[in-house]
């Protein structure tokens, strides 16, 4: 009796491993619908996410996080940046689609920071990603802007809104209190005071050489670095600013929220 | 030694279970150096005044003192030895290591527990099992494991619940070796037991309970003595008279050999006798037999069922 | 002192003796297999993903050990009578019930330092330092897992196993959740993410009987929220001294209230 229980629990084992592993590459295997779809339907609020966390808030801040990036590779991720040939290529969705992503992905950032107001790269990162040609710079700039409100100690999220400030918005005031604010945050290195004093005195393509060169230089992923490459790439070439201006026409379109299921 | 004074106990009830009265004023002393048999039938309330002897349980009223203490003093405790009714040791422990979890809690030194250790295992006959897990003994080893703990600090009182209860024959006798041996060197025993053969045997005076009421309390002599008001006669059948014939005549005996057995009152002796010769029996015996404690205690239950049936 | 003591060490190792290493194995296995994995889901977060998860595993295995071990660690040894042979030799019954809890301290003590050993080797590869947030973490595990283990004790000695175990389990849960919903309800969490029917909720807590009842729970609970310092060790901040010396006196202070009624408790109690 006791060896029978003893082999049941073990084969317990494989089969918990076996679910696992097929759920987590579920997409792959075809064994389960996809579901990273373009709308999504979130259904507990941050709050109650937090309530019942069970004094795990930063672990469920990961799976939201992990959530967003999930949400973020299948949608704009996997359509707006293609590398091939060592080139990127800009394969996009239909401008309506970007805008239902966009928006899904500002939202599922949103949800994040309520849940962990401390966590500095979602908010970073997920405006770096909605700034991109395709995407939402508005709703990037809210998610700085936002992250920055709730972690006010975090000289990244100074440092990018003080920067994002100016180059997208021309905010110059804005920028140069954000920047400022960056270099008082504990653990603020040094080139941000540099960054702060270019604002000042150098034109755009130089701000934004330091910037783009310095962030690339702190990336932790390919990601990142892909999208720093492009902005480099495209001061090597000649585009003037920080090339980002021309999104500024992004900014205050419509978005088409019927697309939207209720995200909270 | 030991003193119940007018002990009552009752087992509150609850939303599902009636309350219970399981020691109904209990009162004896057991003198040092004494061993005692506390015997009763199940449900007695053996186990319960036990219990409140050790502390484990407190009396709803009446006291229970050792050498004049309370038993819920620790200090009261150090003098008491205690084999449980079943041994529930810690099963994961070798015998060792049992030994010395108790004499640690009995507040010996390591020297002195791995003394008494090697003594009493040695003693025990449980040497070559020192070092294995108590949930490989046997039962018997078991008892003989409980019987360690409760000697290991050399008490002044042993308190035993069915110290035969699991035993061989060569374990019994073992331990009826060492109840003598702590009864030379002045130990008081109070042992509690189903098994009235072994009690008899190493026991000085008996305590009987019944029904949560102290029954009799008397040195075993006495206690066969309370039985001698019956007499046996022994009829023998003559050419005149067979065996067949004075059994119909008095149904109620049993067959001796050849003979034919009766147990009577002194008060009918007579008349039975004068009957018997008419008939042309022979009168083989009159004996006063000595009745075994078990059949005492039977008689006592039976008495208590009556009077309880009467009222 | 040295009843306490026997009796503490005794608990501790037939702890020990139970398939804890079991449980400290599949550990080391899940935190492994996602540090091996997270690097892809979390766009370079993988340290913190794995501490989080490592922390959280930490909890979770504890809490199991208390529940399992903990919940019954007095109804146990009645119920075999175990206890008769203990509390028959000359120890008073508070050295039972403290050496009891100490025993089951001292396991999670090395529970949570055997995890955090296992959580340190798993983030060494990756780039994670053990930093002293780590530390201090690990320290609130331990001092929310010997709060649930106090309140397991004193349930254990009010009940049976089984109910110890879910009586332990509503009370700790209980906890986490007077945590969030005060502050929730407070206006502490931000309203903008409320749905209607927990904005209705937090109007019918302003109103009165709700509130009441919430805020005597919150002193009576455990209030694991005083030990949390995991936000702090994700997001590389630093916890404030008088933060931790605090958390630590509450814990203890409150473990040390629950013992104490559980010892009292088990003073009176009749043991057949």
């Amino acid at each position: 009796m006791k060896t029978g229980m003893f082999a049941v629990r073990w084969a317990v084992v494989p089969v918990v491993l076996a679910v696992l592993l097929v759920t987590l590459d579920r997409e792959a295997t075809g064994w389960w619908p996809p579901r990273y779809t373009l709308e999504r339907q979130v259904q507990a609020s941050p709050a109650m996410l937090s309530m019942l966390s069970f004094g795990l808030r930063p672990l469920v801040a990961d799976y939201l996080w992990i959530d967003a990036v999930q949400y973020f590779g299948h949608t704009l991720g996997r359509h707006v940046h293609d590398l091939v040939d060592g080139r990127i290529v800009e394969r996009g969705l239909t401008g309506a689609d970007v805008r239902v992503a966009s928006r899904v992905f500002h939202l599922l950032i949103k949800r994040l920071l309520a849940v962990d107001p401390l966590f500095v790269r979602p908010p970073m990162l997920g405006a770096m990603f909605l700034m991109d040609p395709h995407a939402d710079p508005a709703l990037g700039m809210d998610i700085l802007q936002t992250g920055a409100r709730k972690n006010p100690g975090s000289w990244q999220l100074r440092l990018w809104n003080g920067f994002y400030s100016y180059a997208l918005l021309r905010d110059k005031e804005t920028a140069r209190r954000e920047l400022m604010a960056a270099t008082a945050c504990p653990g603020c290195p040094s080139y941000v005071a540099d960054v702060r004093l270019l604002l000042e005195t150098a034109p755009d393509t130089v701000l934004a050489r330091v910037f783009w060169s310095r962030a690339y230089g702190e990336a932790r992923t390919e990601e990142e670095r892909v999208y720093l490459q492009q902005r480099l790439d495209e001061l090597d070439e000649g585009i003037g600013g920080f090339g980002l201006e021309h999104r500024h026409e992004h900014e205050h379109h419509d978005h088409d929220e019927a697309h939207v299921a209720p995200v909270r | 030694m030991v003193t119940f004074e007018d002990v009552k106990k009752t087992y509150p009830g609850g939303l599902e279970r009636r309350a219970v009265r399981a020691l109904n004023g209990i009162t004896f002393t057991v003198e040092p150096g004494e061993v005692v048999a506390y015997v009763g039938p199940n449900g007695a309330g053996k186990t319960t005044s036990i219990n409140i002897l050790l502390g484990l349980l407190r009396p709803s009223s009446g006291r229970v003192t050792v050498g004049g203490h309370l038993p819920t003093e620790a200090s009261t405790r150090a003098r008491i030895g205690y084999l449980p009714e079943r041994p529930y040791f810690y099963e994961q422990l070798s015998a060792v290591e049992f030994l010395r979890l108790c004499g640690k809690l009995s507040g010996l030194e390591a020297r002195r527990i791995a003394q008494r250790t090697d003594e009493l295992l040695d003693r025990l006959a449980l040497s070559e099992a020192r070092h294995r897990r108590l949930r490989h003994f046997s039962r018997g080893m078991l008892q003989r494991i409980g019987l360690a703990q409760a000697l290991l600090h050399d008490p002044d009182l042993l308190v035993l619940d069915e110290p035969m209860s699991g035993l061989d024959p060569i374990g019994r006798q073992l331990v009826r070796e060492m109840l003598g041996e702590a009864k030379t060197r002045g130990k008081t025993v109070l042992y509690s037991s189903h098994i009235l053969a072994d009690a008899e045997l190493v026991a000085d005076r008996a305590a009987v309970l019944v029904g949560g009421e102290l029954k009799a309390l008397a040195s075993l002599g006495e206690l066969r003595a309370v039985s001698g008001d019956r007499l046996e006669l022994v009829l023998g059948p003559t050419p005149r008279v067979t065996r067949e014939e004075i059994a119909q005549r008095w149904p109620e005996g049993r067959a001796v050999g050849n003979d034919w057995a009766l147990s009577v009152d002194e008060g009918s002796l007579q008349l039975i006798i004068t009957q018997a010769i008419s008939r042309g029996a022979r009168i083989v015996q009159v004996l006063r037999p000595q009745a075994p404690l078990e059949e005492t205690l039977i008689r006592l239950m039976r008495q208590s069922t009556e009077k309880g049936g009467n009222a | 002192m040295n009843a306490l003591r026997a009796i503490a060490v005794h608990c501790f190792t037939d702890i020990l003796r139970s398939r804890i290493l079991y449980s400290i194995v599949a550990y080391a296995a899940v935190v492994m297999l996602v540090a091996v994995l997270a690097g892809e889901w979390t766009l370079g977060e993988e340290v913190r993903l794995v501490t989080d998860l490592g922390l959280g595993a930490m909890l979770l295995f504890g809490l199991l050990l208390v529940l399992t071990r903990g919940a019954e660690t007095i109804s146990r040894e009645v119920e075999r009578k175990t206890v008769r042979v203990m509390l028959a030799r000359p120890i008073e019954r508070w050295h039972f019930v403290v050496g009891s809890y100490l025993g089951m301290a001292m396991v999670l003590l090395l529970l949570v330092a055997a995890l955090l050993a296992v959580l340190v080797v798993a983030l060494l590869p990756m780039g994670g330092s053990p930093s002293w947030t780590l530390a201090v973490a690990s320290w609130g595990v331990f001092l929310e897992l010997l709060m649930v283990a106090a309140v397991a004790l004193l349930a254990s000695n009010l009940s049976s196993p089984v109910l110890a175990t879910l009586l332990t389990l509503l009370v700790v849960f209980a906890g986490h959740l007077a945590t969030g919903l005060r502050a929730w309800m407070d206006g502490g969490a931000d309203i903008e993410h409320l749905s209607p029917a927990e904005r209705e909720l937090a109007a019918a807590y302003q109103a009165g009987p709700l509130n009441v009842g919430l805020r005597l729970g919150y002193y009576v609970l455990p209030i694991v929220a005083h030990v949390n310092f995991k936000t702090e060790v994700a997001n590389a901040l630093p916890v404030p001294v008088m933060r931790l010396i605090l958390g630590t006196a509450y814990a203890l202070v409150y473990s040390g209230i629950m013992v104490l009624v559980a010892t009292a408790v088990f003073r009176r109690r009749d043991v057949s």
